[in-house]
């Protein structure tokens, strides 16, 4: 699998980390903050597992060190592109009804 | 060079081996003499010999049947000692060099005497499916007992090597425009049209050389022979830029343009011909835009009995063996074919001198051929001769008996379809039934893919030249003008016959597993219809030949007996490797001591100097205790090193720990977020301990921050988790507070440190920096000051993990190791005694201090004590899930200090903790169990240890009983206390 | 404080002369270079565009255009905003950010070994995932060599330096060792 690191550019899977869906933004500070909260229960524990179009964090660990949302297909291996972590969720608020990195 | 031996089949001329090199040989202990360019295969035919091997089920005598990888049977081992024993290699592939030793397998006995043979005998009540039902038998102490034994020694193809291997293997990264699979003329042709449109192209063939069935064909090219050609093709693409790369599979294709080949480098040479430095295989992981499969087609048999003797053979391997290696494979040969191709090989074999008949299965049939008889409208009915093929029978139109010595056949061609169907990420994967061609053909490839020559279906050799013109094209190669070919080979579709009539036991299809016709058939009627479950019913397919030269046949048998199409029936899914590869390849370098790499100390020639034990800690080499005069063993060296650190000064290396250097005006935002714990009030030049958690409220870690200016901060973590700090502190600030304006880095390896301990620490320090303040008020606990030794940057943070007076200094690692000998220097007016990992752990374990034996993941903070460390002003990872009500759960297990009750007792880690001495000792009375243990404390002057146990504070003062089930079941007294063993007031620490 | 020795980080294995394949033009040559000032520099969010800024004008280098990374000989891009400054002193550093960035001494903390040679291509290929043909020469790369984190910057066709960690320099000076030997490393 290669990964198209934003500042890297294309790089094989094995310089990276992966760590899960990028299903939520985290909750932000000041908001409910008890384990019972919905918010926080999607946040840590709800994932929706498609096979298909999916947006994962991956570390580029053996790389520039970036958090990136890579935007693949399960189904195919299919790899649309990547995103900094940094600047996903701002561009997913910005536009809510577009799947990213299709 | 040694004197010519006479090889009884090798022909006077003819062939691409070296006569000018002869080459010594053993297989079974007999000494041989074959030539350079032989494979082991032609070698033994050239000197008469029939007899490779035995089956794996039936143990039935087995020849050869192929001429390259697809060779089920002949598999033989290479044998130069225990640890240079490598089995499974096939005689085919396997190239024969002056000195190599084989043998052949699976025989309990001589080759020709097999006492497992009776398996043959008894084989009807050994049917398809034996194993699944027989052991059901006498249930599982029968299995165990009985059964398993005797199927291991009885099972297993070849003898693994006895010791460590002691070659080595690389991995290399290759990139190029376009990878070709397959060195045949189709490939070759491809690869020059893509490597003159200025491509980069590598060129992929699993023989030992170039060129495929041009080598053996006989066919010219531009008037020039095969070999010539292929030879003139490899020049043109090396000068283009193109590399070829002989005796390399493409095992594998992946996705997104990646592929897996293993170069064999040195298994066709002797040892004194072996470059020096270089690596017995390399496994290169390709990195291409484009693939080409110019994969080949492999030749299937006709199901018939005792279609498995020695002597009869697929056609193109006895083509193979006369036109490549000069091997005349019999005198008297019969020819049973299904198409016209039949007849080329039956026309080169009476061309070399042999009486030559054929048996053709179709009636009509229109070929001629000079000296050779044709039967029309038979088939092959039944070959005798257990060692080597003497007659075979035939039926049909006719029906006779021939004397015969081999028997050729041609039963169609398979086109090499597996690595199109390996991944899934661009098309749909499996290949395609064309009825006409009675073939599977690849599937609809995407743009970046082409397949060129006899993959494509294409017979001819002017026909694969085409569609090797068509696959450069497609890939945006420049056109080549292509050879003449002149050709006596004739081709025409085959007549489906996949098993003669009436073929059942005994007709086989899986050499390799001995899977016959009728097993298939039983499969069909016992319910195994789909292909996947047949294919594990009858294990057709499931040996290391992968079924090459049977799934295709025992598919299309399935097919008729369930009377489906073959299409419907489909293939079984191909997957890596196409041929076995070794696991040392894929290993590559990394193995033994270069497994994964090891971090070491600044310090650390200076510990291997000075007697020190090393332990690995993660990645790090760490001392564990240094070896003195007297100690006998590594408990008295870590006692010493104790008494010696609390009674006067002790030294220990710290540059392990993790550290890393926070900047930025939000860095302490930054910090009240990661930690439970508040850092905005952290005054400069103090350190503070902080905890952290995991987003779902367990703790994760934990260490001291120290403030070294207001926008500058200084953090230690654990030496196993200071990669995951520094990772989860980079998903925090990019992926949920990508604005806090705050950058940071690991500065591990930047600082060494060291640790001072004990009573005469601070008069060491005193000594070690005379201009600074160090008294309790200058330097309180706590306290961190920057300044300077010997002009590079100091940094003295007054902690201690040891619970004694203590410091850590850190100084750049590039001095860190002179920084060391100075401590050393002027700490031996106290008798400064360096400690490893053992004294601190004791210490620690005395002073109740926490390591990743408590923090493994499962425990809260409440747990390990440390409840208080919350700031409820704040929001930090892991506060919502803190709160959890299972956290408060006042039965949950907390840290409880244990001391042996008895003074040589030592306390087991792991053991589970028990309110009683007479059991029962399960899970329905089990309270907790111990997580660190101190083997000795001088403290207390006997084993102690730290615990988790319900209702802890409850247990103070009380006695409990520890078990391990994993070292017996002895039961051992033990009492509990505060976790806090050593100076719970911090009166030490603090003075 | 001249008689402070500096400490050897690549280990027992690296020492002067040739290894491996003794026969012939050694395949590569290598160098460490001991004692060099390395700062590690890594800009506050948004402020990587004015940090290179700040950076060309202090030093008075250029840090180039486009991927894979904005890089001069002695300024090595490692991320996004992220550079290894060689050769610079650290509070010449510091003074050229101020508070655009973070600065922290690396001299200790990164080894650097620079190759030469005409299997030089051949010994990254072991080791390195990347290709060389899609890397220009000035470029710097982060990647890895045999798994163990490494910082490139390719000086010329066949010379590149290699940045590693202190901890793991002696485990990369002997892997690099190994698999140079096929080609006879020099290490002057």
């Amino acid at each position: 699998m290669l990964i198209p690191c934003p500042h890297c550019g294309l790089r094989p899977s094995e310089e990276f980390t992966p760590k899960g869906l990028a299903e939520a933004p985290r909750p932000v500070i000041g908001g409910a903050d008890l384990p019972e909260d919905a918010t926080w229960q999607d946040y840590l524990h709800t994932r929706t597992n498609r096979a298909g179009d999916t947006d994962e964090y991956f570390h580029h660990a053996l790389g520039c060190r970036s958090w990136v949302v890579v935007h693949r297909n399960t189904l195919t291996h299919e790899v649309y592109g990547a995103t900094m972590a940094s600047e996903f969720w701002a561009q997913k608020n910005q536009q809510p009804e577009q799947e990213t990195g299709q | 060079m040694s004197a010519r031996l006479p090889q009884p089949n090798r022909l006077e001329s003819g062939g691409i081996i070296n006569r000018d090199r002869p080459v010594i040989f053993t297989f079974d202990r007999r000494v041989y003499q074959g030539f350079e360019g032989d494979s082991l295969a032609s070698a033994l035919l050239a000197n008469g010999v029939k007899l490779f091997g035995r089956s794996f089920k039936y143990h039935r005598p087995r020849g050869i049947l192929g001429a390259g990888p697809e060779e089920p049977n002949a598999l033989v081992e290479v044998d130069h000692g225990p640890a240079e024993r490598d089995p499974n290699h096939r005689a085919t592939m396997l190239e024969i060099y002056e000195g190599l030793e084989t043998f052949s397998q699976n025989h309990f006995g001589p080759l020709g005497m097999d006492v497992m043979e009776v398996n043959d005998l008894i084989s009807r009540f050994l049917p398809a499916g034996f194993y699944y039902k027989t052991f059901f038998f006498g249930g599982l102490q029968a299995w165990y007992r009985l059964y398993e034994p005797i199927i291991r020694r009885a099972a297993g193809l070849g003898r693994p090597p006895l010791a460590a291997d002691p070659h080595h293997y690389e991995k290399i990264y290759t990139h190029a425009d376009t990878l070709i699979v397959g060195g045949g003329i189709a490939g070759l042709t491809t690869a020059l049209s893509l490597a003159k449109a200025g491509q980069s192209v590598v060129v992929c063939e699993e023989r030992d050389r170039m060129g495929g069935s041009a080598l053996w064909q006989g066919e010219t090219f531009d008037g020039q022979s095969g070999a010539d050609y292929v030879n003139h093709l490899c020049a043109e693409i090396e000068a283009a830029g193109g590399r070829v790369l002989p005796r390399t599979t493409v095992f594998g294709v992946y996705d997104a343009g990646t592929f897996g080949a293993v170069e064999r480098c040195h298994d066709h040479l002797a040892k004194a011909d072996r470059r020096p430095h270089t690596a017995r295989m390399k496994y290169h992981r390709i990195q291409a835009r484009n693939i080409v499969y110019a994969t080949g087609a492999i030749e299937r048999s006709v199901g018939f009995k005792g279609n498995d003797r020695p002597g009869v053979m697929l056609a193109s391997a006895g083509h193979t063996f006369l036109g490549k290696y000069g091997v005349r494979v019999g005198e008297r040969a019969t020819v049973f074919t299904t198409h016209d191709g039949g007849y080329g090989t039956a026309a080169a074999l009476a061309q070399a001198g042999a009486a030559v008949t054929v048996l053709d299965a179709r009636a009509e049939a229109n070929v001629v051929i000079d000296g050779v008889t044709v039967i029309k409208g038979v088939y092959a009915k039944q070959a005798h001769g257990r060692m080597g093929l003497r007659r075979v029978d035939y039926d049909g139109a006719s029906n006779g008996s021939l004397d015969t010595d081999s028997l050729l056949v041609a039963g169609g061609w398979n086109p090499a379809v597996h690595l199109t169907s390996h991944t899934t990420d661009r098309r749909q994967s499996k290949p395609v039934y064309d009825p006409e061609m009675l073939a599977f053909l690849p599937p609809e490839l995407v743009e970046t893919e082409a397949a060129a020559g006899s993959v494509t279906g294409a017979m001819s050799t002017a026909d694969c030249l085409t569609s090797a013109q068509a696959a450069g094209k497609k890939l945006g190669g420049k056109a080549v003008a292509l050879p003449t070919v002149a050709s006596a080979l004739p081709v025409s579709k085959p007549m489906e016959m996949w098993a003669v009539p009436g073929a059942g036991d005994a007709a086989f299809l899986d050499m390799q597993n001995d899977a016959t016709v009728k097993d298939i058939k039983l499969s069909a009627q016992e319910g195994f219809k789909s292909v996947e479950h047949m294919k594990r019913y009858t294990t057709l397919g499931m040996a290391t030949d992968q079924g090459k030269t049977a799934n295709v046949t025992g598919l299309a048998l399935l097919a008729a007996a369930t009377g489906r199409d073959i299409a419907q029936v489909g293939t079984t899914t191909f997957r890596p490797p196409y041929t076995p590869i070794p696991v040392g390849a894929l290993a590559g370098h990394h193995r033994q001591r270069d497994y994964e790499p090891f971090r070491y100390s600044p310090i650390h020639a200076w510990a291997e100097a000075n007697g020190a034990t090393f332990m690995e800690a993660g990645l790090w080499m760490r001392p564990a205790y240094y070896t003195r005069p007297g100690d006998k063993t590594w408990l008295d060296s870590a006692v010493r090193e104790t008494k010696a650190t609390r009674d006067s000064l002790g030294i220990t290396d710290v540059s392990t720990l993790g550290k890393i250097d926070i900047q930025g005006p939000d860095a302490a935002e930054f910090l009240n977020r990661l930690y439970t714990n508040g850092w905005k009030t952290l005054p400069v030049g103090k350190a503070r301990y902080g905890l952290m958690l995991r987003e779902d409220g367990l703790v994760f870690d934990d260490g001291t921050t120290s403030r070294l200016a207001d926008n500058h901060f200084y953090m230690t973590t654990t030496t196993a988790h200071a990669a995951g700090v520094m990772a989860h502190m980079e998903f925090m600030h990019q992926s949920a507070w990508p604005d806090l304006r705050v950058a940071f880095g690991s500065v591990t390896d930047q600082w060494g440190g060291l640790a001072l301990a004990g009573p005469q620490a601070r008069a060491c320090l005193a000594k070690l920096f005379p201009d600074l303040d160090v008294t309790n008020d200058g330097l309180p606990f706590m306290g961190v000051l920057e300044t300077q030794w010997n002009g590079f940057t100091a940094r003295i943070f007054r902690i201690s993990f040891s619970g004694e007076l203590a410091y850590e200094v850190a100084v750049p690692a590039d001095v860190f190791e002179a920084f060391w000998l100075e401590a050393l220097r002027v700490g031996a007016e106290w008798d400064i005694t360096p400690y490893g990992l053992e004294a601190l752990n004791i210490m620690r374990i005395e002073k109740g201090h926490v390591t990743g034996a408590e923090l493994d993941g499962r425990v809260s903070m409440d747990d390990v004590g440390l409840g208080k460390m919350v700031s409820t002003k704040k929001d930090f990872v892991g506060r919502a899930m803190s709160q959890r009500a299972a956290f408060a759960d006042p039965d949950r297990a907390k840290m409880v200090g244990l001391v042996a009750a008895k003074p040589d007792d030592k306390i087991i880690g792991g053991g589970i903790l028990f309110a009683s001495a007479d059991g029962p000792f399960d899970h329905t009375t089990m309270l907790g169990y111990v997580t660190s243990v101190a083997q000795y404390s001088p403290l207390k002057d006997r084993s102690i240890a730290l615990a988790f146990i319900k209702n802890a504070s409850d247990w103070h003062g009380k006695t409990l009983y520890v078990v391990s089930h994993v070292h017996g079941k002895s039961i051992m007294e033990v009492h509990a206390e505060s976790p806090h063993f050593y100076d719970p007031k911090n009166e030490k620490v603090m003075s | 404080m001249s008689t402070i020795v500096l400490s050897n980080p690549l280990g027992a294995h690296w020492t002067a002369g040739r290894h491996g394949q003794a026969e012939g033009e050694a395949g590569i040559r290598a160098t460490h270079a001991a004692g060099l000032t390395i700062v590690e520099v890594a800009a506050l969010p948004g402020q990587a565009q004015p940090l290179r800024a700040a950076l060309e004008a202090g030093f008075g280098m250029t840090l180039g255009d486009g991927q894979p990374a904005h890089s001069a000989e002695n300024a090595v891009c490692t991320g996004p905003g992220h550079y290894l400054l060689v050769g610079h002193d650290v509070q010449a550093v510091k003074a050229a950010v101020g508070d655009l960035a973070m600065a922290v001494d690396q001299s200790s903390g990164r080894v650097r070994v620079s190759i030469d040679g005409p299997a030089v291509a051949d010994l990254l290929a072991k080791a390195c995932p990347l290709d060389l043909r899609a890397w220009p020469i000035g470029g710097a790369q982060a990647s890895h060599f045999l798994h163990i984190a490494c910082a490139y910057y390719r000086r010329s066709e066949h010379g590149f330096d290699l940045y590693f960690g202190r901890s793991f320099a002696a485990s990369a000076a002997q892997w690099l060792l190994d698999a140079g030997a096929e080609f006879g490393v020099e290490i002057g």
